[in-house]
């Protein structure tokens, strides 16, 4: 297999979890739940915690689109 | 050479689209699994619309959010708003204004650790006013009576949701250190307002 190719098979492998991990949502996953019946449990409010998972996705996905743009018009231009 | 470019071409859009999603995600949108609870009983609906609250006004740390009414999630627990800007009241409690505990809360922080629209919540103190504008543009004024922040597992959930002795509009968000494992900061902020007029 050519280095080009790892690096597409490589770039959509990383896309696709990628594209998973951010459609991750921040909802309420910790069970707060009081122990009177109709008592309901405190909301889930924060969402930092996500921030460096995010912010790994943005630079490389950002990094991928910069790179292929770059290939798509060094070519059109050979 | 024309496959090739079809696959930089299709590799570049999908990382366009994890980028914009991710963005969006993270500043914007966030969905809250609100799931139907036809067990509980919407206290709304025996309130006249334009008597529920639209606006949350906080004017020492200069809050102005649209007010969302959410009920619980799949966990049981109150739900959130849907973004980082507005604020959601409790549906299934007491409408503010009313006696009763009604309940709003509101994301602390966004996907990127920016700051959300209860970011600066704990500046409030004793004797602070706390505004809410009703979808009839009724005023109702609010003074800050009280403040504490527990354990994220050890809130007096009766005091927060079902007090009834008077008329209590209480802000929750969350604070402390963000537990990984449990995708959730470990203190809950509640500030107790209680009606003035």
């Amino acid at each position: 297999m050519s280095a080009k190719k790892l690096l597409s098979a490589t770039a959509i492998a990383f896309l696709l979890t990628a594209g998973a991990a951010a459609a991750q949502t921040t909802g309420s996953t910790t069970d707060t739940t009081g122990t009177a019946s109709t008592t309901v449990g405190t909301p889930n409010t924060g969402a930092g915690g996500d921030a460096m998972i995010n912010t790994i996705v943005l630079a490389t996905s950002a990094a991928i689109a910069l790179g292929g743009a770059a290939i798509l018009a060094r070519r059109r231009t050979v | 050479m024309t496959a090739r470019r079809w696959i930089v071409g299709l590799i570049t859009i999908a990382a366009i689209a994890v980028f914009a999603v991710t963005l969006v995600h993270a500043l914007w949108y966030a969905p809250d699994s609100e799931v139907p609870a036809p067990q509980l009983a919407v206290h709304a609906a025996d309130v006249p619309e334009g008597q529920l609250p639209d606006r949350l006004v906080i004017p020492k740390i200069g809050i102005d959010a649209h007010v969302k009414h959410v009920g619980v999630d799949a966990k049981g627990n109150m739900a959130t708003p849907g973004n980082f800007t507005d604020v959601a009241w409790y549906k299934y409690g007491t409408p503010p204004g009313y006696n009763g505990s009604a309940v709003i809360d509101g994301h602390v922080d966004n996907g990127l650790a920016l700051a959300g629209v209860f970011k600066h919540l704990d500046e409030l103190s004793v004797g602070d006013d706390v505004y809410i504008r009703t979808a009839s543009s009724t005023t109702l004024h609010f003074k800050v009576v009280e403040r504490d922040e527990y354990d994220y597992k050890q809130v007096p959930l009766d005091k927060l949701f079902n007090r009834s002795d008077g008329a209590y509009l209480n802000l929750i968000t969350c604070g402390g250190t963000f537990i990984p494992t449990e995708k959730s900061y470990d203190h809950r902020l509640v500030i107790y307002t209680k009606l003035v007029s």
